[in-house]
């Protein structure tokens, strides 16, 4: 009575850690199978195959391969028509090599990632695919100011936002404005904190923390490098550079909520939604104004956590963590990164991130979060074949 | 402490104040605005010194007074609770200036004087600052009951450094000085801290901590010929730049063998160094060990 379930097809970086961990969780249920595609093949081939109709469709990240960065930077150099924003033609981008740590123009990747995205859904939609997420959504979850747009026009508690920055002086002049003084600055398209300014005014001072250095290119242009550890700036030229720098990359600006306090140091929340519920939470305990495990913040559990503010203030996170995936109804999944600030004030979203479920040996009644995702794939298709479809 | 505000002090709770709430005498209140909140700390500490209720607490908190001015100044704070002295007869313990680096950069809060509260507040038994800027804490105040002096700065003044050391405090127990470094306004010598290391100025010190020290090694040779810790019995120099020069002067340091407590937290000291401490003084706290690199030695609190 029961159809074979059609395998789930993934497409992602083959052998990368997330490839492993969900072929693994796969693994688990005895009938599921797994099609894996490569995003370099893809994007070489401008085609992925499936074969069965109604298969459930995962992106995974393109993230940490040089040679797909490289394909994207070079789909996206047609794309990059907006001066404002730092770009480069193909055949520059043929010429580049890996330079790990460096900021390539996120702007053009991020063109290209989404034009890879948008023809893999017109392809695939042909097949009746099952998208685990819509790759529409992916795009605007990988899209910082719209992201925000979006969450903003759904009630969703997100800080107060200055809008997309021109550079320095533009940025001084909507702090001024607003009487802003600490803010944050970042990449719209950037991942783990990567490119991000936390920036204090006052009394005609100013001072800086960033995730990345500056450098300069053998062709002489300014660039952003991440950094391993958190760097302070207090010199006004040196910081109207750098912001210079990020803004190129396309920029936004949102008030600096201030964090509160745990273990003396700040803390953030990772809270992985799955089928509309809030399943991992982990908190993100740092020293630095960055809460990203790869600059040395360490992590809580979710128990931990409850104990520490409280069933109610824990429930609302929570709460507000699934208001904001509610904006990607096409999303099975997303991790949204919540603040609690010092005066209590309830919790406010910070960010949405589409790649955000990687969180191996995090577990929630007694799953990881790809064991999550499939459970709840699986139920999907129990109720469809129940109510006959 | 600088990256998490109070949850408790003194074994009494702190919480935020909210205008128009009931008070209850065992929490210590805590006053503070975000950059969008509506009515200013003042408003909420008349509000709070306007309830006769608040005639039975005996401790407070300043926290974030500062709203979207990181520059404005705690002076009319500072007045206001002058004003309130005869609805707050029971007050003792002031923390001014629980404020993270979350709310602010340390080196930016705008302190200003602080005698006045001294003069207003003569049973005050504990008290706690955090900033330098502007500092005063007035010259050669008597404050009989003063059991316990915190200030905490980034980078302390000289002129703070010796109107702290000219208070007249019999009662003084414990005595904590964040010293910090010149980058964020340290301007002082250790050779300022003579009066204190010959033990002829708190009669009564049992605890002692110069924390936050880019001249710790120099304060930890120092100590070593000091009067002052045959009195004491716990040392505090933790938060600093103590490297192995200042380590080994404390290892080899006899008369230093009688404290209960040394906190060396946060150092730049070598394994070698570290092992001789921990033999001289078992449970000495050697913990967050920090890597010599380009930068050189850095305080733990300094921006």
């Amino acid at each position: 009575m029961i159809d074979a379930m059609a395998p789930i097809q993934c497409l992602w970086i083959p052998g990368s850690p997330r490839a492993l961990l969900f072929t693994q969780a796969v693994q688990k249920p005895a009938d599921t199978t797994l099609v894996g595609h490569s995003w370099a093949e893809v994007l070489e081939t401008g085609d992925c195959e499936v074969k069965d109709r109604n298969a459930w469709f995962r992106i995974d990240s393109p993230g940490r391969d040089w040679e797909v960065e490289r394909a994207l930077l070079k789909r996206g150099a047609l794309l990059a028509a907006d001066e404002r924003y730092a770009s480069a033609p193909e055949e520059r981008v043929a010429t580049w090599v890996e330079d790990p740590g460096r900021i390539w123009p996120s702007r053009q990747h991020f063109l290209g990632f989404r034009d890879a995205l948008s023809t893999l859904r017109a392809s695939l939609d042909e097949k009746e695919v099952k998208w685990m997420q819509d790759p529409q959504e992916i795009s605007i979850m990988c899209d910082k100011h719209a992201a925000r747009e979006r969450m903003a026009a759904a009630g969703v508690r997100i800080p107060h936002g200055l809008g997309l920055i021109d550079g320095f002086d533009h940025l001084v002049s909507l702090m001024e404005e607003t009487r802003l003084n600490r803010v944050f600055l970042k990449l719209c398209h950037g991942s783990s904190a990567s490119g991000a300014v936390a920036i204090a005014l006052g009394s005609g001072r100013i001072r800086a923390y960033s995730t990345s250095t500056m450098e300069r290119s053998a062709e002489g242009d300014t660039f952003l490098r991440n950094s391993r550890s958190p760097i302070e700036w207090n010199g006004l030229s040196e910081i109207r550079r750098l912001v210079d720098a990020v803004c190129r990359h396309r920029a936004i600006g949102e008030a600096w909520v201030p964090k509160a306090g745990w273990e003396d140091r700040r803390f953030d929340v990772r809270i992985v939604v799955i089928g509309g519920r809030a399943r991992q939470v982990v908190a993100r305990l740092s020293k630095t104004p960055f809460t990203n495990l790869q600059l040395g913040a360490t992590r809580r559990s979710a128990e931990e956590l409850r104990e520490r503010i409280g069933f109610q203030a824990f429930v609302s996170m929570c709460e507000e963590a699934e208001r904001a995936m509610t904006c990607f109804p096409g999303s099975l999944h997303g991790g949204v990164d919540l603040v609690l600030s010092t005066g209590n004030q309830g919790p406010r979203v910070i960010e949405v991130n589409a790649f955000g479920d990687l969180l191996p040996s995090v577990r929630h009644e007694g799953l990881e979060t790809y064991g999550w995702e499939l459970k709840v794939i699986a139920e999907r298709d129990a109720q469809v074949s129940a109510t006959g479809r | 402490m600088i990256n998490e505000n109070l949850t408790s002090w003194l074994g009494h709770p702190v919480e935020d104040y909210l205008p128009g709430q009931q008070i209850n005498p065992q929490v210590y209140y805590r006053f503070r605005v975000d950059w969008d909140t509506e009515v200013s700390v003042i408003e909420m500490m008349a509000a709070f010194t306007a309830d006769p209720s608040a005639a039975d607490i005996t401790g407070l908190v300043v926290g974030a007074w500062f709203g979207d001015d990181s520059g404005a100044s705690s002076e009319e704070i500072v007045q206001l609770l002058v004003g309130a002295r005869e609805r707050l007869p029971k007050l003792e313990a002031i923390f001014f200036g629980d404020v993270i680096s979350e709310e602010n950069e340390i080196s930016w809060i705008q302190q200003s004087d602080m005698s006045p509260l001294f003069a207003a507040y003569p049973g005050l038994k504990h008290f706690v600052v955090r900033g330098g800027n502007d500092l005063g804490l007035g010259s050669n105040l008597h404050l009989g009951s003063l059991k316990s002096l915190t200030v905490q700065t980034g980078g302390m003044e000289r002129a703070t450094l010796d109107q702290a050391l000219s208070l007249d405090l019999p009662a003084l127990e414990r005595l904590e000085l964040w010293l910090g470094t010149d980058g964020y306004g340290w301007t002082g010598e250790v050779s300022q801290l003579k009066p204190l290391f010959d033990d002829t100025l708190f009669p009564n010190l049992r605890h002692l901590g110069l924390r936050n020290s880019e001249v710790a090694d120099a304060i930890a040779e120092a100590l070593c010929a000091a009067p002052i810790v045959d009195r004491i019995d716990s040392l505090d120099l933790s938060l600093g730049t103590l490297t192995d020069k200042g380590g080994t002067a404390l290892a080899n340091c006899p008369r230093l063998k009688r404290l209960k407590d040394l906190d060396l937290h946060h150092h730049f000291m070598s394994e070698s160094v570290m092992k001789g401490l921990a033999a001289e003084f078992p449970g000495v706290n050697l913990a967050d060990r920090q890597d010599l690199d380009k930068y050189g030695p850095y305080v733990a609190i300094g921006e």
